[in-house]
């Protein structure tokens, strides 16, 4: 029984290999040039969209101040910094030369003041020449969120100020002590900002809208049943279960050649990426196993090319839609929560950890769920098959 | 002995009775014709035989062994060669009759060996490299056959095997049936809805129309079924006087009309002491032309209507 069995598998799979093999150039064409092509369009458009690089014009403020707020001399400095390249600070002695730049230059003009008669606050004058633009609209909320909490640290600094260490231990209690605490701590802590690892958009694509093409992988099983070959083999004394799962090898063993002959192309001319490769390896054996267990099923259900091609297409677009195949789905909030309901999420989370390099041990969950539901599409198929009187 | 036994075999789709207690004898070597227009039940009792569909009632046995019991014995023993092409387009020849070698276990020098003999059977030796896609119709109707044969089966079920086949594949396919019957003594149950090529071929026949027996037997004995009048229209040179009375007095003569030259005979036996007769007689005969009942008549005979319908 083993023999014939071990026999049988050998013939189905050699059978479908030669079949392949006749049909290998529209595969390539069809299974993998064309995800490529589809993946780079997408991956540019969403970089557009998504990946904008802002490139900021230099903009001039004149500042006329009489120096008197220098508590906001310290918030200038940020204009130093890499964050605020674009903007450049002059000053000017008064208004009216202020008023001169602007016409000849355009940019803003500002006026920094302390409230003349209280002395109690900082104001600032604009003065706008020329268009609205993003950076003087950066610049504008910058200064004007730096004033309001200035002001406020004059009205509790003027509270505080007439006020004697008893009289501020009164008051408030505990204060003095405070106070003495923080003035002598360093307020200025440096840290490193988090490194958020992500796909870019051409790597996302490319990996997701291949995921979701691969379920056209087969050898055909459905063709062959309405041609009557499968038929004609069961003619010859192979049980059906038999004729089943040699078709499931051969789907495994052909659709995971495809993958790994597609991201031996991505990885290796298209995004040029150096990945670990025993997990690409084992995450290629999962994908080559989900589907064979999709094609299995649907090679048990249909007895017609158009109905499996139907069939196929209705899988196509829950994996584009559901599964993330053809949009970012992750940043769609709480609607991706329903991709853990497509097997193809899993598959590209798998790729995408590959990619970041991602510990694996923390997406064998994922492997799991993908084994799972392979089973359990082949294992229904095959009741349907084994079920069925007519091939 | 690898005999066929089919015991009233019933099968139904749905509400379609596709054949009716249906039952045949087919002794091994032997060359059987299942005979019926589209839609008699013929595909559906040959798939019933080769242990692709089950059957609602009755019993099917083959060489000893019931088919409910032991269908994987039986069809490792059965060449089925289905109506349609039932090949692999994209691949060679060879290719083709290697995978359904393979299927019936065959391997190493006996499957080359095998795929010698049924590649000379088909006539297509010269062709074995070619892609099927690239043979006619006729070819394909060859290999079709060859692949079945690649395992030596014991029985081999054709499925009207030579439609839209051009004359020289069709009497290449019906020369290699024969050929296969007689060398190697190979059972074969033959359909088809041409009622010459059954009649050229089979020692026996079976007439079926919507799922029911019609009629069985030998060709002779179907005939008989309907009528047993030959009738032997004569041309001669000359008609000599006693010629009429001579013929009549033969023993299975029944009526002997004369035409000028022409000598009309209806007569049920006796063919060859007709013909000594005239030329005893001195007659010179110019030609000969006897007319048999056909199947076609039988058919038309019992149901009124013709087998192409």
């Amino acid at each position: 029984m083993k023999n014939k069995w071990m026999n049988h598998l050998k013939t189905t799979v050699k059978k479908d290999i030669l079949v392949f093999k006749s049909e290998f150039f529209q595969y390539f064409m069809l299974f993998v040039i064309f995800p490529i092509c589809l993946g780079v369009f997408y991956g540019v458009m969403y970089q557009n969209i998504l990946e904008q690089k802002i490139v900021f014009n230099e903009l001039t403020i004149y500042r006329v101040s009489d120096g008197s707020a220098k508590m906001l001399n310290k918030l200038f400095d940020a204009f130093d910094s890499e964050g605020f390249s674009f903007v450049k600070i002059e000053d000017v002695e008064s208004e009216e030369a202020m008023e001169q730049n602007l016409k000849v230059n355009g940019g803003i003009g500002m006026t920094v003041y302390f409230d003349r008669t209280s002395q109690d606050s900082i104001d600032i004058k604009w003065i706008n020449r020329g268009s609205d633009s993003l950076e003087k609209g950066l610049v504008q909320q910058f200064l004007t969120q730096a004033v309001r909490e200035a002001n406020m640290n004059i009205s509790i600094q003027n509270q505080l100020s007439g006020l004697s260490t008893e009289e501020l231990n009164g008051k408030y209690p505990g204060f003095p002590e405070k106070l003495a605490t923080l003035s002598s701590g360093n307020f200025v802590r440096k840290v490193e900002s988090e490194e958020v690892k992500a796909l870019s958009s051409m790597q996302l694509f490319l990996i997701s809208i291949f995921i979701s093409f691969s379920v056209f992988f087969s050898t055909g099983m459905v063709k062959q049943r309405e041609k009557k070959l499968v038929q004609r083999a069961y003619a010859s004394g192979v049980g059906r279960v038999m004729l089943y799962l040699s078709n499931t090898v051969s789907n495994f063993l052909i659709s995971t050649f495809m993958c790994a002959l597609y991201f031996l192309i991505v990885f290796g001319f298209v995004l040029r990426l150096q990945v670990a490769l025993i997990p690409l390896i084992a995450v290629i054996l999962l994908q080559g196993f989900l589907i064979a267990g999709i094609q299995s099923l649907i090679a048990g259900i249909c007895r017609s090319e158009k109905t499996s091609i139907m069939v196929s297409m209705v899988i196509l677009m829950v994996f584009m839609f559901l599964g993330g195949g053809a949009v970012p789905i992750d940043t769609y909030g709480d609607v991706s929560g329903l991709t853990n309901f497509a097997p193809n999420y899993h598959v590209f989370k798998l790729y995408e950890a590959i990619v970041l390099d991602i510990p694996m041990n923390t997406m064998l969950w994922r492997a799991g769920v993908v084994v799972l539901i392979s089973v359990g599409l082949a294992l229904l198929g095959m009741g349907i098959f084994v079920k069925k009187e007519e091939f | 002995m690898y005999d066929i036994q089919i015991k009233n075999v019933t099968k139904r789709y749905d509400d379609k009775l596709a054949l009716d207690n249906v039952s045949i004898e087919i002794r091994e070597g032997e060359l059987f014709g299942l005979l019926g227009p589209n839609g008699a039940g013929k595909t559906t009792l040959i798939h019933i035989l080769c242990g692709l569909l089950k059957m609602d009632n009755g019993e099917v046995i083959v060489g000893g062994d019931s088919i409910k019991k032991n269908a994987e014995a039986i069809k490792a023993n059965i060449g089925y060669v289905p109506q349609d092409i039932v090949l692999f387009e994209g691949l060679s020849v060879q290719d083709n009759m290697d995978y359904f070698g393979r299927l019936y276990g065959l391997s190493g020098s006996r499957l080359k060996q095998r795929m010698k003999e049924a590649l000379d059977v088909a006539g297509l030796s010269d062709r074995k490299k070619d892609k099927v896609k690239k043979l006619s119709g006729g070819m394909k109707r060859r290999l079709n056959l060859a692949c079945a044969i690649m395992h030596e089966p014991k029985v081999l079920v054709l499925d009207e095997p030579t439609v839209g086949v051009d004359p020289q594949s069709r009497n290449h396919i019906l020369e290699s049936v024969r050929e296969m019957n007689r060398k190697n003594n190979m059972t074969i149950v033959y359909t088809s809805h041409y009622m010459e090529e059954v009649e050229a071929l089979c020692d026996r026949l079976m007439i079926l129309d919507l799922g029911r027996e019609l009629v069985k037997g030998t060709k002779k004995e179907i005939l008989r079924t309907i009528t047993q009048d030959n009738t032997m229209m004569i041309t001669t040179s000359r008609i000599p006087k006693t010629l009429s009375a001579s013929l009549k007095e033969i023993e299975g003569v029944k009526k002997v009309s004369i035409d000028g030259e022409r000598v009309e005979i209806i007569f049920t036996s006796a063919e060859e002491e007709i013909i000594n007769t005239i030329i005893s007689q001195g007659a010179g005969i110019r030609n000969i032309q006897i007319d048999e009942p056909t199947l076609e008549t039988v058919f038309l005979n019992i149901t009124g209507k013709a087998l192409r319908d």
